[in-house]
Order: C-alpha cells, then structure tokens, then sequence
C-alpha cells in the first residue's frame, strides 16, 4: 500500500488547491431570508428570556419593598396613640332599620343555617326529590319557614347556602393534592386523569352516602340513627369496593402506563425533588452592613440649667459658664450624632423542618457604631464622681454625663475647645435563632423571610475621642460600664436568592435587628433621654447544603 | 479629526455594526463572504441541499461569536474555519465521520503527469463530492485547507496514520476516477 501522506504534496493537491480554494458558488436566493429568520428567532428567544429574568427581577423587588414598607410602618406605628376612639354608636338612622336588616347586618358571613327539624321533616319528598347536595341545600333553606314571619328568617337562611355550596377545606385539599403535575408526557397523563377520576367518584359516593344518610335520619327520626348511620356506611363500602376493583382492574389490563410512569417518574426528576433529596443540614455565612441608631441623647438636666440660667443675674461666674457651656454641648450633641457604620457577620447551621421552613442558629460578631462631632470637654471637679465617671480624670466628651445618675453638671467643668469627632463602640457576641420560610420564583431564584430573636453579649464599648487631649474610654466585658451586658433583640429579614451550582446558594436582603432593651444597664437613673437601639441593613448570605454529594456523583 | 487615533476600516465598521446585530451589516458581512463560503460547504456536503444547511448554521455563529473575533488572522480565515467546523460537526452529528474497517483494493497510481485544466469546477466539485464522507473529509483538509494529518487527527478524533491512510485512499480514487474520464474522453473521440 502506498500512502500519499509519506510523500511530499504532489500535483494533484497543488491543481484542487488551485481550482478549488477561492473558487465561488453562489447560494440560493432565500439563504439569506433563512438566516435572517434564525437570528430573529434567536434574538426574540434571547428577548424572552431577559424579559422573564427582569420580571423576576422586578417582582423581587415589589415584594422587598412592600417587606420593608410593611415592616417599618409596623415599626414606627407602634407610637402611643392618644387620639379619640372611634364612635361605635351606631347613628340615630339605624334605629329606623327593619328587624330582618338588622339580622343580617349582625350575623357572621358563615353563620350556619338554621333548620329546624320540623320544617325540614314538612317537606322530604322535595328534599330527597333533589339530585344533589347544592340543590339540595337550596330547597331546604326555601321551605325551611314558610308563612309571613319568613321573609327575615328566609334571608337568614339564605345565607348558608352560599357558605355550602362552596367546597369544604378538606375537600378543597384534596382537589390540590391530585392537581396536574406540569410536565408529564400523554400516557402519564391518562394515567393520572383516570386515577383522578376514580377519586372524584370516591369523593362523590361519599357524598351521597352521606346525604342519604341524612335523608334516613329525617325520615327515621332521630331515634333510629346509628342504624341509619350503619346502613349508609355499609352502601357506601360497597359502592367503594366496587370502583376499586373497576380500579384494579384497569391497572391489571393495563401494566405499560404504570410503567410508563414509574419510568417518567424516574427520568423527570424535576430539581425540586433532588433538592428534596439532600439532607435536611446547611451551614452559611453572612454579612450584614448597617445603620445603627444607638437612642442616647443628651442629658436633660443640663436643658433645666440652661433656662434657670437665663433667669439669673449677668454676672457670669466660671459655674454659670459651665452650665451654659453644657446646654451647648447638648444641643450640639444632639445635632451631630450620626449612625455610623455597623456590621454583623454571622456563621448559621440551618435545619429543614419541613419542605420551605428552615431553623437557623449560629454565632456571630456585631460591631455596632454611631458618631458625632464636639466642642466641648468636661471634667469633674469634685470628688464625689457619679457611677460611671470615676473611669476618667482627664477631660471628655459630653456624652458620658449622659449616663452618669447624680446632679453631673453640679461637680463637672465644661470648657470649649475645637471641634472633634467622637466615635462611640460596640461589639457584640451574638447568638441568633430563627426560623426562615423559602419559597420557589424559577427554578434557581427563590425568595426567603426570617424571623427571630438573638442574644447579645457586649465584648466591648468604647467611647473614642479623636482629639488627643481628650481621653477616650473603653469598657471592656468585665469592668463595670454603664452598658448593658446582655441585650435580646429580634430580628427579621426578608430577601432573594440564587441557587448556584452544586448545593451553594446566595441570598441577599434587608434585615432589621430591634433591640428589645435601652443601650443603658440601669436606664431609669441616668439623665440621657434614650430609647431602644436599632439596626437597619443588608444581608448578604452564602449557604451550603449538606449531604448533596448524590446529585454531582 | 483626531490624529491620534487610527481610522477605522471598512472591517472594523462591519465588524464593529455586526457586535452591535445591526441586520444589514450582517448582510453586508454575508454578501461579502457567501460565495466562497458555499463552495467551501459545497466541498464538505454531499449535497446543495446540505451545503446550505451547514452554511445557514455557520453563518449564525459567525453572527453570534463575531465578537469573540480577535483580529489576529483575517475575518475571511477566521469565517472559513468556522464553515469548516460546522460542516465536521454536521457530518459527526450524522455520524458519517465513524472509521469504517472495511477492506478497499488501494492501487498506487502515482502518475504526477496528469493535468486538471480540462475539467470544469462543477467536474471536480462532483468527483470531490462523490467520495466517501471520510474520506472527503481528510482529503479537504489536506490538500485545500492546508492542514496537516495530526491537526485533522484532531479535528475529527481520529489517529495520526488514520488520518494518512484515508487521505491515502483518497486520493487514489480520485485518481482512479480521473483516469477513468480521460480513457471515456479518449475512447470518445476516437470511437467518434
């Protein structure tokens, strides 16, 4: 065998190359429209698709919206109300109403219908002669009362049909239950519509059982009901055992659909059911900057001082001047104070309860900051320092007579100085638990909302000046601080999230921590007006699902 | 006119319109390029009907990935190898590229002194056509594209010697199918 590729390319290959590489053909006429066509195509299934990713996108953030609007209105609707109630008397005109108005306006929507036995009994031909439950319902409540007397309680009555006509809410769960899956093939379909089918009748039979019963019970009285009861039950059995056998039957003559099925069920396994597959544990971790509001203000006696000041003489003694000196530094307190940037990190270990509800505890960091800008010191002059100022004996900032409990501005001296920026501190060790509810946008989106509480456990405070002349303070966790050691705050947050590849997942929100106590360890002595603390942020979350080696092996 | 920057060519514009899915550089861009382009499928395809579809198909990937086009060879190069790759992939898709183990006669005819001059493009497309889709498939990548057997190796998945051994096999029947015309061609004329 000779082989051509052993050899140098010879003049065949030179005269096809030559002929053959920039030779032309011309194309049929409609190649053009024809690609024209696929690129269209393909732009407007590229347009569905990123119409359908800011849908979602949109419907996210409506929901996150009206979250957060629904929270904070919550939130900031719970101010003590203090305006007049509401007149619940009703007006002199609706004393003027009819009796059967009346009747109507106080009973409940499902208020159930009233029938007597005796009217019920006066009519069992029309009651039976009905074919089914509604009519039947019907017929009743219109020869429940009949005469002058009824227009009201036929009104009354009337009522309930309504309330029983519509399906029950078990038997509305049911109907659920058997709803259609998306996306099964015919043959599954037939499959699932008969088995369908043969559950209505089920239910139907139950009915009628039933009605029947109901019908013996009038017309036996009510002395004979169990007899009547076991003899409803009995035809009832009956007739079920026969649409089982029908049942059984088809499925016998009938084995490639159950096949078909179990085979579809094998191949569409949609990812909801592979998720379901994976253990009910997940670990995460997240990261949630906020806007901390600490609610300490200034002190309030200084605002009392101040306004016995203007009352005085305008001799100004080194004491008048400290006190004004002190209203200044309030009110500038009170302008500049600022949240500052606070953050959380957290490490949870989640737990599926059930399908969409998740039990979250971890542990995590709160760094939570507020600032504000001062021109004024303050020392004490005297030795009977209140609690909390025995930690400083150089100038500070204004705000820690705040938290003191005696007559601080008696034993202070208040002095201006250039302006500087204070920061004020505080981490915390929290511990969260919550519970977390998911639910499904696409197949990789879903959004998620969570509530619960947290233990917080202050590791530090720290007031920090940024003036080098004016001390900066620190508390740490055992030294005794006018702070709180142990806050509980509650926490909600709301969000999306994207599933990624393999079991991560992103999820990112608004969450607002309320602390359910004052900054303060004794609130009630201390002069700072305050309030409870509060974060507002957003959580940004990573999370991992355990056990989901199944779907990449 | 800004001097420091380089004026865009024709290309670039067309290049640039098509990034942009402006239609009617795209058709500029296909009118441009059409004509060799389906001579190229031509010579991949067993059949016009085909040529078309593969060339239909590559023309949408020129569209879609022009902007992944560096610039570092020219667009026609850069077009070419794309309606090459189509047409291997339509043909694997086909599975019409699996090696067949079947024993074919090989005779070396290795005359060089034959000339392709009397033969029309329409002749030598058929005879090209007429091969066997492996066999059409190296001898293309061989002796017009210019490839050699170890990239066609990994073009099409196969061996090295693979590759050589068909394109072997190739070109004998060509051969044979040229000798063959030229003796009808001789015994016409002489019969006539």
């Amino acid at each position: 065998m000779s082989s051509a590729a052993n050899h140098q390319r010879g003049k065949l290959e030179d005269e096809f190359k030559n002929r053959m590489h920039d030779a032309e053909a011309t194309p049929s006429q409609d190649l053009w429209a024809r690609i024209d066509h696929h690129l269209t195509v393909q732009e407007s299934s590229q347009y569905k698709k990123r119409m359908v990713f800011y849908r979602q996108l949109a419907a996210a953030c409506i929901a996150l919206l009206v979250l957060a609007g629904g929270a904070g209105a919550y939130y900031f609707s719970r101010a003590p109300q203090g305006g007049p109630q509401l007149a619940t008397t009703p007006a002199p005109h609706a004393n003027t109403r009819s009796s059967s108005e009346r009747a109507e306006a106080t009973l409940p929507a499902h208020t159930p219908p009233v029938h007597t036995p005796a009217a019920i009994a006066a009519t069992p031909e029309q009651a039976t002669a009905a074919s089914g439950p509604q009519t039947r319902n019907r017929t009743a409540a219109g020869t429940a009362a009949p005469g002058t007397a009824a227009a009201t309680r036929h009104e009354v009555v009337a009522l309930a049909p309504v309330a029983s006509e519509t399906v029950s809410p078990s038997s509305r769960f049911r109907m659920d239950a058997v709803s259609e899956p998306s996306g099964l093939g015919n043959t599954a379909r037939a499959s699932f519509q008969r088995h369908t089918s043969i559950q209505r009748t089920m239910e139907a039979l139950a009915e009628r059982a039933a009605f029947n019963a109901g019908t013996f019970y009038r017309q036996a009285g009510s002395s004979s009901i169990p007899v009547a009861a076991q003899r409803a039950d009995a035809e009832f059995r009956q007739q079920s055992e026969v649409v089982l056998a029908r049942a059984r039957q088809q499925d016998e003559a009938q084995p490639a659909v159950a096949y078909t099925d179990e085979a579809l069920g094998g191949i569409k396994k949609s990812k909801k059911e592979k998720r379901d597959e994976k253990s009910r544990w997940s670990v995460g971790m997240a990261y949630a900057p906020s806007y901390f509001e600490q609610n300490i203000g200034a002190p309030n006696q200084a605002m009392a001082m101040s306004s016995r000041q203007s009352l005085m003489p305008s001799v100004a003694s080194a004491a008048d001047m400290s006190a004004m000196y002190m209203d200044e530094a309030r009110q500038e307190y009170d302008a500049s104070t600022d949240p500052g940037f606070s953050y959380g990190v957290e490490a949870k270990t989640g737990f599926k309860l059930g399908k969409k509800l998740k039990l979250l505890a971890g542990l995590g960091f709160l760094q939570n900051t507020a600032r504000s800008k001062a021109s004024y010191v303050v020392q004490p002059s005297q030795r009977n320092m209140p609690f909390g100022m025995n930690a400083f004996s150089a100038p500070a900032t204004v705000f820690l007579p705040a938290l003191s409990a005696g007559p601080a501005t008696d034993s202070l001296v208040v002095a201006k100085r250039p302006t500087y920026d204070v920061e004020y501190r505080y981490r915390h060790l929290t511990v969260p638990v919550g519970l977390q509810y998911e639910g499904n946008i696409g197949n990789d989106w879903f959004w998620y909302g969570g509530a619960g509480v947290a233990a917080n456990i202050l590791l530090q405070s720290s007031i920090i000046s940024a003036a080098s002349d004016v001390q900066s303070l620190e508390y740490d966790r055992n030294e005794p601080s006018p702070f709180r050691k142990l806050q509980w705050s509650g926490n909600m947050s709301a969000g999306v999230g994207k599933r990624l590849a393999g079991n991560m997942s992103v999820t990112l929100g608004p969450e607002v921590r309320s602390y359910f106590t004052t900054m303060l360890a004794d609130p009630g002595s201390t002069q700072a007006s305050h309030g409870k603390p509060y974060t507002v942020g957003m959580n940004m979350a990573v999370n991992y699902e355990l056990g989901g080696g199944k779907r990449s092996r | 006119m800004n001097l420091f920057t380089k004026p865009k060519s024709e290309e670039d514009k067309l290049i640039a319109g098509c990034i942009a899915g402006k239609r009617e550089m795209q058709r500029l861009l296909y009118d441009q390029f059409s004509k060799k382009m389906m001579l190229v499928c031509l010579r991949y395809a067993p059949t016009t009907f085909e040529a078309e579809d593969i060339m239909q198909d590559a023309f949408v990937k020129v569209f879609a990935n022009i902007g992944k086009f560096k610039r570092d060879c020219p667009l026609e190069f850069w077009v070419r190898k794309i309606m090459v790759n189509t047409a291997l992939k339509h043909l694997r898709g086909k599975q019409l590229l699996t090696v067949s183990h079947e024993a074919e006669e090989v005779s070396n005819i290795a005359a060089d002194g034959f000339s392709l001059t009397g033969y029309t493009l329409d002749e030598l497309l058929r005879m090209v056509q007429s091969l066997a889709p492996r066999y059409r498939m190296v001898f293309n990548l061989y002796a017009i594209e210019g490839y050699n057997h170890k990239e066609i190796g990994e073009m099409l998945d196969i061996s090295e010697g693979t590759s050589k051994s068909q394109y072997s096999r190739a070109r004998v029947i060509l051969q044979q199918m040229i000798t063959r015309q030229e003796n009808n061609y001789k015994d016409h004329v002489i019969s006539s």
